[in-house]
């Protein structure tokens, strides 16, 4: 192994090592402060620098958590099963930042590289990355399973049962843009929409980034899909029986797995690192990359702070008639609005396939509502003088 | 040399995973080894640049099947896992010759018969050739192979209907 | 009284064996809104069985009432549903009362009202934040009704100076008057509370999820909930116009108007609970309204001995508490002590349907529905 492919290597991960864990403590902070001004509190503000009393609006308290939970007793059941109660947390990390390897980020150092910029530049990207985050679903039950807690093996129960199902529409929805780029590199996905050729800004496209959100807030078990961790059913669900530097990895997990799963629909459908005054500065495509998975993670912490959570029942019912139905019919309509603009080229097809794609999901989606969602609508009450 | 450590170590990992998940009484350790010998075979496709079998290994083998078999031992008693029975080692014999003959008598002559490509420059088929000849020579076989698939599907919807209609008569009843 | 758990039978058939999974679900859980267990036996996540396990709280209330004089025992009702004393007082008051038959000045029959009626607002706003908490919205509604009911309890503070176990009334009347000025903060919470209430309802009542998971979760039928001795706004959302505000007309409560909501019984699900206490905290405000208006001047207390020896005789006193009847039943053999003591507790008795609703749900719904009923431990276990 010569000398440069180790420098390559060091360079295409250490930086995803260092970034990612990093924005992960400023996430944490983050989302307590909006989820606390959401819910009329300060939320953290006391822990700045050290030894003096400023609080610098409480950037600390990462630090401070993770000072605590590395210093926690770790305890582990009696019953538990030993070696899979430590192996799980470590299985839930590895595919969440195995997957950031395949995010086309192009950092500034890439010129001294003498290969490639991406730590893997896979021709089937997108397929390996639906494939190593099918993973975080075995940790998740290897956790609810090892720890011999009736908890947390409904929690494992629930999440499996949840991630196979929510996986489906979600790589349904990443299929339209693999169709419309004609590749399944996730460097390629990136060029094809540079210039503000972004996927979103299409009808097929807009509908796949709505389905694929939906499904990735069910995936990395965020509100209001959150049933596998459900605080008020089953306590902490599958972590309930993990304390210190495990249940860290575990929230580490998480979240890296909230970055990577925004920086696909980045990729995918909101134009990877493309934005303005690209030709002026380079670099700046990590930046607008970055940006655009915390404008996603933002979404994913506002809805955290306002809605509540859905029955197992509903969930199942929301992916299967709903998500699955829509995200068939978008790969429809793309492929059909593909063919038309292909075959007549010219702004009418544009206009009449964009304005059939447009009413054909709505009505879609409108019907499907109309199927799958409940009878559930406010009633009138009685008064009595 | 990097590469031909890789594989050796890869094949160890495969052959121990399976072997622990033969021999493993907890039905769970079982099938988290058959994924562990799952996930070495995609190592070892891979290593033979074969990315797109790599994917899919891990995609279908571990993501999907490996599930389902967990699935299957949820649906069970055993899902705890604390289980005293033994599995029974009658007739190990005959499956120890039925193995050794699968050895000798299919695989050792398809090695020694098969036509194995002898050239130096490295061999990279593109997702996207692999999609052309799917789409294009193969393309009957697919579709016939997505029938069946849906075939099945419908089918066990239709499976699974049959018992509700079944609830409704015994609440009827 | 029993319900068979529905279609649990067919589980069983033909062969198919699948273990029920056990699960005690408290005493320390964080939905079960202090030490209370639920064992439940489930069926993946549906629940076949259900058996409410409490007692962990007991205090001895009622025998230690039974040992020490009438007046005495009154900062104990405070303890029995810790977020309302001030009705827990009254309604040991008016039982006591009728012992000893004493007049009550007419202030404080107004004030008694108000007080009585900013706890019912205090009581509804937190269980629907505990309700919708419940149901996995990570505290932000509750965090909206605790600003509320900070408010209130300040005004406690000012009146009683406690925030929680207020220790107000006295046999005939109150022990202080309210300091001056409360009653113009009063008014101004009164008059600004219905904004609130607007919000609140904007924010919860129409929301998506929270209509598809609680409407046809844990109904309550209309002759059950009567058979059961249900009460309170758990008895209206199923149906029956029961309202001891209206039928006993306590106090002074036949001089105020104010609408007494309930549902046509249809459901009596937990959409209906929560609904009624929504409407019920406007009718709240209603009758706040009058009595700010119309309360005079004068004695706050009636002429009562701190230790007094009632002519032995039995009495009952009930008041519509936030949470149901809340009575109080006492027998006096002539000494300074009762002979006995009991209390009718509206969350003990209103828990007794748990199973009943339960049964055939999800466990997410055993969540929700016991958060329906507004239980408060201290009071189930005394």
């Amino acid at each position: 192994m010569s000398l440069e492919l180790i420098k390559d290597i060091l360079l295409a991960t250490v930086p995803l090592l260092v970034i990612f864990p990093s924005l992960f403590a400023f996430t944490t902070w983050m989302e307590r402060k909006a989820l606390a001004r959401i819910q009329n509190r300060i939320g953290p503000n006391k822990i700045g620098i050290p030894c003096t009393r400023i609080g610098l609006f409480g950037l600390g308290q990462p630090a401070a958590d993770g000072i605590k939970m590395i210093f926690k007793e770790d305890i582990v059941p009696r019953g538990a099963d030993k070696l899979f109660h430590l192996l799980a947390p470590i299985l839930a990390l590895i595919p969440a930042m195995l997957i950031l390897c395949f995010l086309p980020l192009e950092f500034p150092w890439g010129k001294f590289m003498s290969g490639q910029v991406q730590a893997f530049l896979l021709d089937s990207a997108v397929i390996f990355f639906f494939a190593i985050s099918g993973l975080a679903t075995l940790a998740i039950f290897m956790a609810g399973w090892a720890s011999r807690n009736k908890y947390s093996l409904l929690g494992g129960m629930r999440a499996v049962a949840q991630m196979v199902s929510y996986e489906i529409p979600l790589v349904l929805s990443a299929v339209v843009v693999v169709m419309m780029a004609g590749s399944l590199n996730a460097k390629e996905i990136a060029d094809v929409q540079t210039g503000f050729n972004w996927f979103v800004l299409t009808p097929w496209g807009l509908a796949a980034f709505i389905v694929f959100f939906v499904a990735a807030l069910a995936e990395t078990n965020r509100s209001p899909f959150d049933l596998p961790e459900a605080e008020s059913e089953i306590i902490a669900g599958y972590f309930t029986e993990y304390s210190g530097f495990k249940f860290a990895l575990f929230f580490l997990g998480e979240y890296i797995a909230m970055f990577a799963i925004s920086g696909l629909a980045v990729t995918l459908f909101l134009g990877a690192g493309d934005g303005p005054f690209l030709a002026v500065a380079p670099w700046l495509s990590v930046v607008w990359f970055i940006a655009k998975i915390f404008g996603l993670i933002a979404v994913m912490i506002w809805l955290r702070g306002t809605l509540p959570r859905l029955r197992v029942d509903q969930l199942m019912a929301f992916a299967w008639k709903f998500l699955l139905p829509l995200s068939i019919f978008n790969i429809l309509l793309a492929g059909m609005s593909h063919h038309v603009t292909v075959a007549y080229p010219g702004t009418t097809a544009q206009v009449v396939t964009w304005t059939v794609s447009l009413v054909g999901m709505y009505v879609m989606a409108k019907g499907l509502d109309k199927i799958s969602r409940s009878t559930a609508k406010p009633r009138e009450y009685l008064y009595a003088e | 040399m990097t590469q031909e450590i890789t594989f050796w170590v890869l094949a160890v990992i495969a052959v121990l995973g399976a072997l622990v998940a033969v021999r493993r009484r907890n039905l769970i350790h079982g099938v988290f080894a058959l994924m562990i010998f799952f996930a070495a075979l995609a190592g070892l496709f891979l290593l033979l640049l074969a990315e797109f079998i790599a994917a899919v290994q891990i995609l279908v083998y571990i993501g999907a099947v490996g599930i389902l078999l967990l699935f299957a031992i949820m649906l069970t008693e055993r899902v705890t896992g604390d289980d005293a029975r033994d599995i029974t080692s009658r007739g190990s014999f005959w499956g120890w010759v039925a193995a050794l003959a699968v050895l000798v008598f299919l695989l050792l002559p398809a090695i020694q018969s098969a036509d194995l490509p002898q050239t130096t420059e490295p061999y990279n088929p593109s997702v996207k050739a692999l999609g052309q000849q799917m789409m294009n020579p193969y393309v009957v076989t697919l579709e016939v192979l997505a029938l069946l698939l849906t075939a099945a599907l419908i089918g066990a919807v239709a499976a699974s209907q049959g018992g509700e209609k079944k609830k409704e008569d015994a609440d009827d009843a | 009284m029993t319900t068979a758990a529905p279609n649990y039978e067919l589980l069983q058939q033909e062969g198919l064996e699948t273990s029920l999974l056990e699960i005690s679900m408290g005493p320390h859980h964080p939905s079960t809104h202090g030490v209370f267990r639920m064992d439940v036996k489930l069926d993946g996540e549906t629940v076949v069985e259900l058996r409410p396990v409490f007692g962990y709280l007991h205090r001895n209330h009622e025998k230690l009432a039974e040992n020490m004089t009438y007046l005495s025992s009154m900062p104990f009702t405070d303890r029995l549903d810790y977020f309302n004393s001030m009705t827990n007082n009254w309604a040991y008051a008016l039982a006591a009362e009728k012992l000893i038959e004493v007049e009550v000045p007419e202030r404080a029959e107004y004030l008694r009202v108000i007080m009585a009626e900013l706890t019912r607002l205090v009581n509804h706003v937190t269980l629907v934040g505990f309700f919708v908490n419940d149901l996995g919205a990570l505290g932000t509604p509750l965090m909206y009704a605790f600003r509320e009911r900070e408010k209130i309890l300040d005004l406690f503070e000012q009146a009683s100076g406690a925030r929680m176990m207020c220790n107000y009334f006295r046999f005939g009347g109150l022990r202080n008057d309210v300091p001056e000025g409360w009653l113009d903060r009063t008014r101004e919470l009164v008059d600004r509370f219905p904004a609130f209430l607007d919000e609140y309802e904007q924010l919860l009542c129409e929301n998506e999820i929270i209509l598809s998971r609680t409407q046809g979760v844990g109904n309550l039928s209309r002759e059950l909930a009567v058979n059961a001795g249900i009460t309170g706004p758990m008895l209206r959302a199923s149906g029956v116009n029961y309202d001891l505000r209206k039928v006993d007309a306590y106090g002074i409560y036949d001089r105020f108007k104010f609408r007494v909501p309930y549902t046509d019984g249809d459901t009596g699900d937990c959409y209906d609970r929560f609904m009624i206490r929504m409407l019920e905290m406007r009718e709240s405000v209603a009758i706040l309204k009058q009595a700010l208006a119309d309360i005079p001047e004068g004695d706050i207390i009636g002429k009562v001995s701190k230790v007094f020896k009632p002519k032995p005789a039995e009495a009952y006193g009930r008041i519509e508490g936030p949470k149901g009847e809340l009575g109080f039943y006492l027998i006096a053999d002539g000494t300074t002590k009762p002979y006995r003591y009991r209390v009718r507790p509206p969350s003990l008795i209103n828990l007794t349907v748990l199973r009943d609703m339960c049964l055939g749900g999800k466990i997410a719904d055993a969540c929700i529905i016991l958060g329906s009923i507004d239980i408060v431990l201290g009071e189930v276990d005394r």
